[in-house]
């Protein structure tokens, strides 16, 4: 009997561990994930942490500065609304990166500028590419 | 061809169905002529699927167009290894691939088990050809590898830069290794359940299936993280994306399996655990692929959107209810009384320890993963967490684990004296001393690593002394005769190598950009770098434009490197190729960011990864431990 007490004890110990490592660390570390229309449309509500958002990249928008290392970029809502927002990136410019594509960026959303700062910028890995065979004549 | 294709799928599922049919029967019946049957038509069934896929792979290797998984994936121009991977590069082929592979370890087990009782082995078997008939209705229905466009376009789009790696050829098919043979596993589990049979003898004869599994699991998690390494823009080898926590979370319960599986044997507890663990381990394995395949979550790596993901988590739910339903009847017979009676400074109690601390790192990382869906259900916002939490939330875990990993081969079954248990750990503690003291005497300060590097020392020195106090009592024979035992404390060292790798390149690596002219020269981690004038060769399906940079140590010319970019015929944007120096102190790792002929400057980023060449030798040194651990010795009970 001793020991099953024990053995119930130590669980509950150690629930209780995971329970605290994980609220703190959610807590601290979770950032918002969003799609353009929710940044654009109540900035201020997710600026108290971080954000993820997904978004095309507009053909036509895309300043790219290779030597410093520059990006400046719009994205697009990729649910169909029609809200976009800039984005500005300082840092090595992903391979994949181009018009078009869909890119998930981290970072904080700057009101005053309306502009996106992204500390990172991700491609979709090409794995998923299915592009649509066309037809050429 | 086409068709062709989708006539042997069709045989394929009608033989999956008939197979299915057969052995359910004979798992009620024990009709042995009826099993004997089904064994045939799962033959058949590998059959039908090998010619299926002798179909795709010659699509490929020939260009046919006209299929359009051919058009997607491959062009004329591509070099003929990377046309044959096609077969598991995209999305239709891949569940074909892991269809076949289903199918091929089921009649591997159709003659390992012919001499069993006919409804054990008939329940095994089920589960493998429902699972690999499942596989071929995604194939016919959902996604299908044969459909022909109807036209003939007269090339196709070719495949992304990213995936013309070498990393391409070993990466998936390892990994779906890794993934296919817990169907057998969780069969057994299941079969012991239907047959009220309590004792370890499943356990212990799928021991072998579940550590190769196992070790294909293990190559292909860190061959996906080496390829990641060496790609620019996937985050290093490590990013905890979905898609890589979707293939850590079935490691992570499987290894508990493996531990419990032990304990099962030797002691005749955690029964009820080791079930689970087969079956948990099972369905993570499907479920990796309903996140990725779904398009639930948004990561770097999810295929495209598709109806896919339900089919996989019907599958999943379906045969969860159905081993839940052999598993409650059973709960009484396989629960111990004496389960709670043990010492935690026991060899049993690492064990039970080990189990939780997999299962609690399952959790927190599952949840994580899983937190867009999970927060979207209970909050009014979607609520991701990203690097910084998992690095949180894991590491607590992974430092008890290697310290479990490194006290428990130093413990004994059952109550420890006291005084030998400290006389034990003696050596392991200074050493663990020593270390944090070597590391700040250096003038490193940062607590994390320092605590860190010296966990991972104690666990070293641990396993190193217990293999030598037993070799020095029972000779050096003992190696040769508990193979599993030693085997096991092999792959422990493997961890504590990788665990050295990780730690040293996460938190003292070094990076440097620069732009410079051509022929000048830059400092960087105690190297001098010279680079020099561009330079451009053409290859197959690429252009390559490259930079040679050359390295000095202390005045003295070492090597010269070239990053390149490449320019691939079907692509716009350029790809960068790194040029790495592996050396057992650590990489140096030269990026080409960027250039201009017209400016005449050259971009280059230079990181100095310290010990991480430890990761992939880690890796290698877990992979013989568990081939060690299997090696030799007959099984005893079967």
């Amino acid at each position: 009997m001793k020991k099953s007490y024990k053995f119930i004890l130590a669980g509950v110990v150690f629930a209780g561990i995971i329970g605290w490592l994980f609220m703190s660390s959610f807590k601290q570390e979770s950032v918002y994930y969003l799609e353009v229309h929710e940044v654009t449309h109540n900035p201020e509500k997710y600026n108290t942490k971080g954000m993820r958002v997904t978004g095309n990249v507009l053909p036509g928008t895309v300043t790219q500065d290779y030597k410093n290392q520059y990006l400046l970029f719009t994205i697009q809502d990729i649910q169909g609304n029609p809200d976009t927002m800039k984005v500005e990136y300082h840092g090595i410019i992903p391979d994949t990166f181009k018009e078009d594509i869909h890119v998930i960026v981290e970072g904080k959303y700057d009101p005053e500028k309306q502009v996106f700062n992204a500390a990172t910028v991700l491609t979709k890995c090409p794995s998923k590419y299915e592009a649509e065979v066309e037809q050429k004549s | 061809m086409g068709q062709l294709g989708n006539l042997f799928q069709i045989l394929g599922l009608l033989s999956g169905f008939a197979a299915f049919g057969m052995y359910a029967y004979a798992m009620q019946t024990q009709n042995k002529s009826t099993a004997k049957l089904a064994d045939s038509i799962m033959i058949g069934q590998l059959v039908a699927f090998s010619l299926a896929s002798c179909v795709l792979v010659y699509a490929l290797a020939t260009g046919y167009f006209k299929m359009e998984y051919v058009a997607q994936y491959t062009d004329s121009k591509l070099p003929f290894v990377y046309k044959i991977s096609g077969w598991w590069a995209g999305q239709a082929g891949s569940l074909l691939f892991w269809g076949w592979l289903v199918t091929l370890f089921a009649v591997i087990e159709i003659f390992r088990t012919k001499n069993y009782d006919t409804k054990y082995r008939s329940a095994v078997l089920a589960v493998s050809a429902l699972t690999s008939t499942f596989f071929l209705i995604l194939t016919i229905f959902v996604t299908n590898p044969f459909a022909e466009l109807d036209f003939f376009p007269a090339d196709g789009m070719g495949m992304n830069p990213l995936l013309q790696n070498p990393g391409m050829l070993y990466h998936p098919p390892t990994l779906f290794l890794g993934y296919v043979g817990y169907t057998i596993t969780v069969g057994h589990a299941f079969a012991a359940l239907v047959t009220k049979d309590v004792s370890a003898n499943w356990a212990v004869d799928t021991r072998k299936w579940t550590v190769i599994t196992w070790i294909f699991l293990t190559i292909g998690i860190v061959l996906g993280g080496e390829w990641a390494y060496v790609e620019l823009g996937w985050g290093g080898y490590w990013a905890w994306d979905p898609v890589e926590n979707a293939s850590l979370l079935p490691w992570l319960t499987s290894t508990a399996l493996l531990h419990s599986a032990m304990i099962y044997e030797r002691r005749g507890k955690l029964k009820i655990w080791t079930h689970m663990l087969a079956l948990i381990s099972f369905q993570l394995c499907l479920f990796g692929t309903f996140i990725t395949r779904s398009g639930v979550l948004d990561s770097v790596h999810t295929f495209a959107k598709s109806s896919l993901g339900y089919f996989f988590l019907a599958f999943i739910t379906l045969t969860t209810a159905i081993f839940l339903k052999y598993l409650f009847p059973m709960l009484k017979e396989l629960s111990d009384k004496e389960e709670h009676h043990f010492t935690f400074f026991s060899r049993d109690g690492m064990f039970f320890l080990a189990n939780w601390l997999f299962l609690g790192l399952t959790i927190v990382i599952g949840v994580g993963t899983m937190m867009p869906i999970i927060s979207g259900l209970v909050m009014p916002d979607k609520i991701t967490v990203g690097i910084p939490y998992f690095n949180r939330v894991s590491a607590p875990f992974f430092v008890l684990i290697l310290l479990a990993g490194g006290i428990a081969p130093l413990l004994h079954y059952g109550k420890m004296d006291r005084k030998e248990l400290i006389m034990k750990l003696a050596p392991s503690t200074i050493a663990m001393v020593a270390a944090m003291g070597a590391l700040v005497a250096a003038g490193h300060k940062e607590i994390l690593p320092i605590m860190l590097l010296g966990f991972t020392t104690f666990s070293l020195v641990s396993i190193l002394v217990s293999i030598i106090t037993t070799v020095k009592k029972g000779g050096a024979n003992v190696l040769l005769k508990n193979r599993r035992y030693y085997g096991g404390l092999i792959i422990h060292i493997g961890v504590v190598m990788m665990a050295y790798g990780i730690v040293a390149s996460s938190f003292y690596n070094d990076k440097k950009d620069v732009t410079v002219a051509p022929g000048e020269k830059f400092e960087f981690s105690g190297y001098t770098l010279e680079v020099g004038e561009l330079n451009a060769r053409e290859m197959q399906n690429y252009v390559s434009v490259y930079a040679p940079v050359t390295v000095y140590k202390n005045g003295k010319e070492l090597m010269t490197l070239a990053p390149e970019r490449r320019f691939y015929e079907k692509n716009e944007q350029a790809f960068a190729e790194v040029a790495i120096s592996s050396k057992l102190y650590g990489d140096l790792y030269l990026i080409l960011a960027s250039y201009s002929k017209a400016e005449n400057y050259v971009g280059i980023q230079a990181v100095f990864q310290p010990f991480i060449t430890w990761i992939w030798i880690g890796c290698v040194t877990m992979v013989l431990g568990g081939l060690y651990g299997i090696s030799g010795r007959k099984k005893k009970n079967a």
